[in-house]
């Protein structure tokens, strides 16, 4: 497992002109042009609202398991995602707490499922509410190995450590950027298991007035 | 004999009249023992050291010494990048596991046969408590709303990782098993500990970077070190043992380190109080002779040394100094003195700690010894070497100060009242020094001294198994507010009794066709039946049944047979309590009324932890009443004897007042130093009233030899780097100091106070008085001093 001491050096350097001008392989070029593009758009958000396209691939189902919802996310920490309608469900990432529950019930329900002790868990949380966190792409690549995927499109792959429990559970999350704008379009989470879970976002709005935020995140109790 | 300072007027049995007629023949038997002691000390086995922490622990509830945790590490600079480093602890702890064998236990169950089990026998592990809930969750409509809300929860990016298996339970069942009677959990359950059980039953640290196993072997743990080092070291792995049996090997190693040190810190620290107060060096050899001797005696003949007895035997070399006393004519009796210091630990044969009990009796005699060492050997061995110490001088007349003595006694038994509640407490479980291998097992696995054991009883593995399922039942009743997993294979498993009501509670719900009808409704909505298969066909089956002989002979058998002692009689079912230590653990009973006992670190701390504070003061009162038992009876004067035990309890609260800026800790490690304080503050009491009652100098050389040789002590403890020996050392430097004060600024004040008033005229008053007799010096050498009484 590369270390974190080690990896955010390596990282930071990378940002920086002066070693740049060293020679960095074509890879890290790439991942320096990502988050740079990436940076530019994050680093604004106070709060972002988006339309939220989610599709499942498992082998559970026959077909993939489509759904239509909204995105939400407020500085520092707090990321919602809410299915549309009440036979729907909402994802509430607040700081450490992670919440998955029924939209008819409530975030209250007893019969929520609470993630916060899974490891698996919460690197997915964090890895999620931080792609829209404004920073420096510092917080976003700590404990993960990022990788560039070759092809075309802005995107970026970030894998759990090596080493990491969170391996066993998640492959990849993957991110595919807006080549203008830099906001991110598109989420792919790969599953240790082989679900795959595919979040495109469209029609992002970036620092909202509160009262929206406030008045969305009014709806989550029933 | 003529310079001798003793008057010849002993009674016709008298200890110096013994010394004086027989000087060359004690000195010669003295020294025959000397050196049988010694041959037998340096000889083979030489000194037997152990290392045993668990000493105040009752022996049901120590931790077994026999069942050593390995923690296998990734050293730093052997960590790769570029490839998975758990690996190489995963093939390092299989080669260790081939290498030792049935010497290796699994710390869990084989993960993929547990989940069979589970997904065989869900519906029956349902306790019938819950079967009304189960019946409406697998009507039409549940089921339906429940694959619909699965539907829903599946859009969740996070769903993967929420910990839900929806193929082993999609109607979400095991619910109904939390609520009705706790969770069924093993070691390695993800949702418990922050680490994963591995395929072979070890457990991976959740970072990867630590796997802890699990050995039952009674090898020296150092020989058993090296065995396994060299299968690790050959993966570029670092193992080291935890666990009582390997930190009794620790503790052993240290304290012999640690034994030449303390022995010559202790003793210089003497000699030097000594040779200031006798003032010529050869009485102050011969009574190190004799402190030695007496401890070769009780090296050879008490226990075997451990960390809890040598600091008792640093502090029996300090307080047996009061027995040379004589040698400066300041307490020509000493019975008293004697009396009040070899009793002062009897209280703590009456405490639940073996150590303790142990040494209650062990300082009675190992002071009986010293002082007739010093008061036989030493006068006998001076004679032969034709050395005799000066009496003392220069004394000054104690006068009795009534309001100082109300104003300390107040001051300390309020500082006292203040301090104990202020006071952290220091439980019996605590270890002495926790090591970095300790500390992670404990941060990334599991805390090995909050697992206590129940153990079921039965006439075979399968009667036992069902024993232990019954009682399992009722330990996870604990869970989750005073344990956090019962780790018993009793969960698994069900009494006949128990498994046929379940049985036709289940047949009555028809659940063969549940299952078709929720087949059909999965496929309804999308849902590939199939994938769910393992749960409808284990919960249509109700002939697969949980019984404890199904469970031994299947794949689990080898990770039962783990949990079974004694041939299959008896199962040791592990609780893992939290760490609150502040609550005792509940009693349980059993279904046909017996109880069901806990036993371990754990629970006899908290169980110490419940009525240290009462017991604490039934061993003080103890002290006191002996003590002044033994002033009464020297005395004849209860004032006297009251007085001192005011003087006494003053020190020790007094002790614990200052314990409080001190940072200390109070717990049962510290009952000897607070109780041989008290014994220490009684005799000085004593002394001081002796003084004042007949009228009579009272010497400062009294305080020096006997209160500053009980501080030495104290402070060759506190220069060791044992923090349980720096707490007992620096109570007793600070209540010897603390002990003289109140024996001389309490005891006479409270005495007048207490009744006795004018001094007592000397030469008339015969009735014996407390050990502190101080003579008037003589106004030369050579003059022989008044001496009121006589060896008894």
């Amino acid at each position: 497992m590369i270390g974190r001491r080690p990896l955010l050096l390596g990282l930071s350097a990378l940002a920086l002109p002066r070693i740049a001008l060293a020679g960095p392989s074509a890879q890290e070029r790439k991942l320096a042009n990502r988050l740079e593009l990436w940076g530019n758009y994050a680093r604004r958000t106070r709060n972002l609202m988006a339309r939220l396209g989610t599709r499942r691939e498992t082998s559970l189902l026959e077909e993939p398991l489509l759904s239509t919802g909204t995105l939400v996310f407020r500085a520092p920490d707090l990321l919602v995602l809410r299915e549309d309608g009440r036979q729907g469900s909402t994802t509430l990432i607040d700081g450490a707490s992670i919440r998955l529950f029924l939209n008819g019930a409530g975030q209250h329900d007893p019969a929520a499922i609470d993630a916060d002790q899974r490891p698996a868990a919460r690197w997915l949380a964090q890895r999620l509410v931080r792609l829209f966190a404004p920073g420096d792409g510092t917080a976003l690549l700590e404990e993960t190995r990022p990788n560039v995927p070759k092809g075309r499109g802005y995107r970026l792959e970030l894998l759990p450590p090596r080493g990491s429990t969170t391996r066993r559970q998640i492959r990849s999350l993957g991110v595919q950027f807006d080549p203008v704008a830099g906001s991110i379009t598109q989420i792919t989470i790969a599953e240790a298991q082989g679900d795959r879970v595919v979040m495109s976002l469209s029609d992002t709005r970036q620092n909202l007035p509160d009262e929206d935020i406030d008045a969305f995140l009014a709806q989550l109790d029933p | 004999m003529a310079n001798s300072p003793v008057p010849d007027e002993a009674g016709p049995v008298s200890l110096r009249r013994l010394a004086h007629a027989f000087p060359r023949a004690i000195a010669t038997v003295w020294l025959a023992a000397i050196v049988v002691l010694l041959a037998r000390l340096l000889g083979d086995p030489g000194l037997e050291v152990s290392g045993q922490r668990q000493g105040l622990l009752p022996v049901d509830d120590r931790a077994p010494e026999d069942e050593p945790l390995l923690l296998l590490t990734l050293a730093e600079d052997t960590l790769d990048p570029n490839r998975e480093n758990s690996d190489r602890l995963r093939a390092a702890a299989a080669a260790i596991a081939e290498r030792l064998g049935p010497r290796r236990a699994p710390l869990g169950p084989p993960a993929a046969e547990l989940t069979a089990w589970l997904d065989a026998h869900a519906l029956y592990l349902l306790p019938v408590e819950a079967h009304d809930a189960l019946k409406q969750r697998l009507d039409d409509a549940a089921m339906a709303r429940a694959i619909d809300e699965l539907q829903a929860r599946l859009s969740s990016p996070i769903y993967g990782v929420s910990g839900e298996e929806p193929r082993r339970d999609p109607l979400r069942l095991q619910e109904l098993a939390q609520a009705h009677a706790g969770r069924l959990t093993h070691l390695g359950n993800i949702e418990d500990m922050p680490a994963e059980l591995t395929a072979a039953g070890d457990l991976l640290a959740l970072d990867g970077q630590a796997l802890l196993m699990k050995l039952r072997t009674d090898d020296e743990p150092d020989a058993l070190h090296k065995e396994i080092d060299a299968v690790a070291q050959g993966h570029g792995v670092e193992a080291t043992l935890v666990g009582p049996g390997p930190q009794r090997h620790r503790e052993q190693v240290a304290l012999r380190q640690r034994s030449s040190r303390l022995l010559s810190v202790g003793l210089a620290g003497l000699v030097l109080v000594l040779s200031l107060a006798l003032r010529s060096i050869r009485p102050v050899l011969a009574i190190v002779a004799a402190l030695l001797s007496a401890l070769a005696g009780l090296l050879v003949f008490g226990p075997a040394l451990d960390p809890l007895g040598a600091p008792m035997l640093v502090l029996l070399l300090g307080f047996g100094c009061e027995g040379a006393m004589h040698l400066s004519r300041i307490s020509p009796r000493g019975w008293p003195a004697a009396a009040v210091l070899g009793t002062a630990l009897l209280p703590l044969s009456l405490s639940p700690y073996p150590t303790w009990q142990q040494w209650s009796i062990q300082w009675l005699v190992g002071l009986a010894v010293i002082v007739l060492l010093l008061r036989v050997v030493v006068p006998a061995a001076l004679i032969l070497l034709r050395s005799i110490p000066s009496p003392a001088r220069r004394g000054f007349r104690l006068r009795p100060l009534r309001p100082l003595a109300v104003l300390m006694t107040v001051a300390a038994l309020a500082g006292g009242a203040w301090a104990v509640p202020r006071l952290p407490f220091a439980a019996i479980d605590e270890p002495g020094a926790e090591t970095d291998a300790a500390k992670q097992v404990r941060e990334d696995f599991f805390d090995p001294r909050l697992v206590v054991r129940a153990r079921s009883h039965g006439d075979g593995d399968a009667d036992t198994l069902e024993r232990a399922a019954e009682h399992a039942r009722r330990l996870a009743t604990l869970v989750p507010v005073d344990a956090a997993r019962v780790d018993s294979p009793g969960r698994l498993v069900l009494p006949p009794g128990e498994l046929n009501s379940r049985k036709q509670s289940l047949v009555q719900m028809k659940l063969a066709e549940r299952m078709e009808v929720l087949r059909e409704q999965l496929t309804a909505r999308g849902f590939r039946a199939d994938a769910f298969g393992e749960f409808l066909r284990g919960a249509a089956d109700l002939d697969e049944l949980p019984t404890p002989r199904a469970a031994l002979d299947g794949p689990l058998g080898a990770w039962i047979d783990g949990y079974l002692q004694d041939d299959g009689k008896t199962l040791v079912t592990r609780v893992h309590l939290h760490p609150d230590s502040g609550t005792a653990v509940p009693r349980l009973e059993g279904d046909d009324g017996d109880q069901l006992v806990l036993a371990g670190p754990a629970v006899a701390a908290r169980r110490d932890r419940q009525g240290f504070a009462d017991w604490l003061g039934i061993y003080v009162a103890g002290q006191l009443w002996l003590g002044a038992l033994a002033v009464w009876l020297s005395t004849r004067r209860l004032a006297a004897a009251l007085a001192c035990g005011v003087a006494s309890l003053a020190a020790q609260t007094g002790v614990l007042a200052i314990m409080v800026p001190m940072g200390a800790s109070l717990g049962p490690t510290l009952l000897p130093a607070l109780l041989l304080v008290g014994a220490a503050a009684m005799v000085a009491g004593a002394r001081a009233c002796r003084a004042v009652t007949h009228d009579e100098r009272f010497y400062a050389k009294g305080v020096l030899m006997s209160g500053l040789c009980q501080a030495v002590a104290g402070l060759t403890l506190l220069a060791t780097d044992d923090p349980q020996w720096n707490a007992v050392g620096a109570v007793v430097a600070v209540g010897a100091v603390l002990a003289s004060g109140a024996g001389l600024f309490i005891a006479p004040g409270m005495m007048r106070i207490f009744g006795s008033q004018a001094p007592a005229p000397a030469p008339t008053d015969r009735a014996p008085e407390s050990s502190a007799q101080p003579p008037e010096p003589p106004a030369e050498p050579g003059d022989e001093p008044p001496t009121p009484e006589d060896d008894a």
